[in-house]
């Protein structure tokens, strides 16, 4: 049996989101095929609106609405102005925010350093980054704790301690509530290596 | 254990992390590279967190049948090299892992491009002169794949001597007859012979005051003959000796 265009043409164009394959591309097309029509339109309006009206903040280039000039984040004057921290994507953002440990400001660089992958730093937010120093008392690099999140803030220190910035790197440890028994011998060994001194 | 569950050691050479947490790697072993994927494996801690880039390792992985993708059911770390992440040295491990993928195929009898990509990573994780380092191993590589440039004649007359010029079409050094490529100084010409055809240890005893002209060799020769590099094309915005002279490649 041959599918409808239509068809084919949705199952296609789901199966290339990320982590979707053409089985799974396939159940959702049949799945939007059973919903109600308002749904379906409901959902395709979202969609289209979402690309129409969000785009990335001027200052810290995380994702604002396109009615406002700055993100919640930068235009909030509560927020400890002193302090920023560098994360990856603004997915990191979210998840310090959800932390509710941290105040400061934040600068989101859309990615790693990966010289293999074509990304170096031209293609990621470091010029920016470098021009909004002033006033600032702390950058804290809260890059992933993979090899190429490492090497993109190692860059960065190096930059950063050039223009003689006070910088920090987020703590390396063991995951909280895990056994020692189950952890991996790399975030052992960091954790050892990055041990600290109790305070009583 | 199932048939369909097998077990093989290598170095991850490329790790693509995808938004809905899996990783796909790369990864090359004594008897080629291979794919598989890790489901959740941007999750923290546990086995999955071992497949970072650049990591020496054990992989159980599940294949069903023909699948392109082998699913990674458990890692096993072998070695780490923690050096590899300072800015003077990741541009120049990149290279080489960019370098060995492109390389590789997917059965290879030999294993030598594996020991030369394990040997090279431990010489930038330890060696001072990481860029000699990765110049030297970078034409191991080209070399073990059977791609090395004629350094001991003329790509075009045979004459071993007054080799002066680079011909990267010709695939080698030419004579002042010839006078087809690139032009070197004596010394240059033996430089790219030692790197060349010379033994590692020897190499990195060498000077090598002319590294851009070397980089700008290099990357043209594999950029003919193997592809286009994007960590070398990178290795400009990333270093200070090669800036200047990257828009000359």
């Amino acid at each position: 049996m041959r599918y409808p265009t239509a068809l084919i043409t949705l199952i296609r164009e789901l199966g290339r989101l990320p982590g979707i394959g053409p089985k799974s591309a396939q159940r959702l097309a049949l799945y939007l095929f059973n919903q109600p029509e308002e749904d379906v339109l409901s959902l395709a309006q979202a969609i289209a609106e979402a690309k129409e009206t969000l785009q990335r903040c001027p200052i810290c280039f995380s994702i604002m609405s396109s009615d406002d000039t700055r993100c919640s984040v930068c235009d909030d004057p509560q927020r400890t102005q002193k302090l920023l921290c560098v994360v990856e994507q603004p997915a990191d953002l979210l998840a310090i925010e959800r932390s509710g440990e941290y105040v400061g400001l934040y600068h989101v660089l859309h990615g790693s350093l990966s010289p293999m992958h074509g990304i170096g730093p031209d293609q990621l937010t470091i010029k920016p980054l470098l021009s909004r120093l002033d006033g600032i008392d702390e950058v804290i690099l809260a890059t992933s704790t993979t090899v190429e999140g490492e090497a993109t803030a190692m860059y960065l220190a190096r930059l950063l301690n050039d223009l003689e910035v006070n910088t920090t790197r987020i703590g390396y440890g063991l995951p909280v509530g895990g056994d020692l028994e189950y952890a991996d011998e790399v975030t052992l060994g960091r954790a050892i290596a990055n041990r600290r001194q109790l305070q009583l | 254990m199932s048939r369909r569950y097998r077990v093989r050691d290598g170095i991850i050479i490329r790790r693509n992390a995808l938004p809905n947490g899996d990783i796909v790697a790369t990864i090359l072993g004594e008897k080629g590279k291979w794919h598989g994927i890790a489901r959740k494996g941007k999750i923290p801690g546990g086995n999955l967190g071992r497949l970072s880039l650049f990591h020496d390792v054990t992989i159980q992985y599940y294949r069903r049948g023909e699948e392109a993708l082998a699913l990674i059911t458990q890692v096993q770390l072998n070695g780490a090299l923690s050096r590899l992440s300072q800015p003077d040295v990741y541009p120049y491990a990149h290279i080489l892992a960019e370098l060995a993928d492109a390389l590789s195929v997917e059965v290879e009898p030999g294993g030598q491009i594996y020991d030369y990509l394990a040997s090279g990573l431990r010489g930038l994780n330890q060696h001072r002169d990481t860029e000699l380092v990765a110049l030297a191993y970078a034409w191991k590589l080209t070399a073990q794949a059977g791609l090395a440039p004629q350094v001991a004649t003329c790509t075009h007359c045979k004459t071993t001597s007054q080799l002066a010029f680079f011909d990267i079409a010709g695939g080698g050094l030419g004579c002042q007859q010839c006078r087809v490529g690139l032009p070197l100084l004596e010394r240059q010409a033996a430089e790219v012979q030692q790197l060349v055809r010379g033994s590692v240890r020897t190499t990195l005893d060498m000077r090598l005051p002319d590294r851009a002209l070397h980089w700008r060799i290099l990357h043209r020769y594999l950029a003919y003959h193997v592809r286009p590099l994007k960590s070398l094309i990178n290795l400009s915005s990333l270093t200070e000796t090669y800036k200047g002279e990257a828009s000359r490649v």
